[in-house]
């Protein structure tokens, strides 16, 4: 089978930071710059398999961002030895360029490489609407229960700036956005089937914890 | 009441359950209970086509051409009238998929893996408003079937039940 593109670069950031997987996450608020830095570690591979063709489908000034932080980090990275860990200086310079690369592959709303090559192009058809009422995206792709090839998206809605959450609002958000992403999926994706599921950030509720 | 109704209003109150607190089990349920109502709607309107073909309506031939739908079969035919991608013989004979019953089609593929997540996919959190929009699609999908249950197109998505394989013939042979 062929190999995604993005794999082994998606692969070395991942191992470099213990991201929460998008699809277990009920709570809408984003990784921080804190969960970031608390958990970074730095290996001579840290963001190895860079190649900046693979994001040409990015902005030109994201594609650049990411260029300029994968070069820090592979310098920085460069300095170790297989085994050996990095010192806390180290670490420290490659910090503020590892919080750049995951600004741009936001692995908190992207799941896998492909994820975030079909979300990114998503959002991008999406922006031209600028719809109010979508806080943001998370995506994952897949297989179906029965084996289809398959994009699964959580949209979060914000269909106030505060308050509580009501029934009401929050479907006519919904009404709002849908039409949008499913006919921006199609676009994207066409071989995949869209699995859409819709969440309120003002939802407070408590959930219980997954398996 | 019919028995998807029945499931729909159960969805309803299982999701309704535990205002501030709801359990997992109970928002699982409700999102199988809302996928089956609309199974069994599409189901049991399939097998009375066929009764009405065969001449008997009783309980016992219904429930037998029910058993012969599966879950996998509805998905194939619904994604194909989904996507207006109908098989040749069909669309030559002018068969097609009016926007109501792409809608019956899309909420139908789509709860059925939302229900198989429900189900077996622990790791995931189901949310209440999450649940509340699917209620709210398959009670859309039971409208949209309202309208348009009588005409050929529907009556032929119903068939396709049964005899999509042997139609898709030309398309499975490309694939």
């Amino acid at each position: 089978m062929k190999r995604d593109p993005l794999y082994d670069f998606w692969t070395n950031i991942q191992y470099a930071h213990k991201f929460v997987p998008p699809l277990a996450v009920s709570n809408p608020s984003r990784l921080t710059h804190d969960e970031v830095m608390k958990e970074f570690r730095l290996t001579p591979h840290t963001a190895k398999g860079f190649r900046k063709k693979d994001f040409s489908f990015l902005p030109d000034d994201e594609q650049d961002k990411l260029e300029r932080a994968v070069n820090q980090v592979q310098s920085a990275a460069a300095e170790l030895a297989e085994g050996v860990p990095a010192t806390p200086e180290q670490i420290t310079r490659a910090l503020p360029h590892f919080q750049d690369i995951v600004d741009v592959l936001a692995p908190d709303r992207f799941a896998d490489p492909e994820a975030f090559v079909i979300g990114k192009k998503i959002e991008a058809e999406l922006k031209a609407h600028r719809h109010a009422k979508l806080d943001h995206l998370r995506f994952m792709t897949g297989q179906d229960s029965t084996g289809d090839p398959a994009v699964w998206i959580w949209a979060y809605t914000k269909e106030k700036d505060s308050g509580e959450y009501d029934q009401e609002s929050f479907f006519a958000a919904v009404d709002e956005i849908d039409p949008a992403i499913k006919r921006a999926a199609e676009e994207v994706a066409p071989d995949r089937w869209p699995y859409i599921s819709y969440r309120s950030t003002l939802d407070r509720l408590a959930y219980e914890a997954a398996a | 009441m019919s028995l998807a109704e029945d499931l729909l209003d159960q969805a309803d109150q299982l999701a309704k359950l535990g205002p501030k607190y709801p359990k997992q089990a109970n928002l699982r349920r409700a999102v199988s209970a809302a996928y089956y109502a609309l199974f069994h709607l599409l189901v049991d309107e399939a097998a009375r086509l066929f009764s009405g073909l065969i001449g008997r309506d009783d309980t016992a031939t219904i429930t037998r051409l029910i058993r012969t739908f599966d879950h996998r079969g509805l998905k194939e035919v619904s994604n194909g009238f989904k996507q207006s991608r109908l098989p040749l013989v069909l669309q030559l004979e002018g068969y097609a998929a009016p926007d109501d019953l792409k809608r019956v089609a899309e909420i139908f593929v789509r709860l059925q893996e939302v229900r198989h997540d429900a189900d077996y996919d622990t790791a995931k959190i189901v949310t209440r408003e999450e649940v509340q929009i699917h209620i709210r699609d398959v009670r859309k999908a039971f409208v949209a079937w309202e309208k348009v249950k009588a005409t050929p197109d529907a009556r032929m998505y119903l068939a396709c039940f049964s005899l999509w394989k042997t139609w898709n013939v030309d398309r499975n042979k490309q694939q």
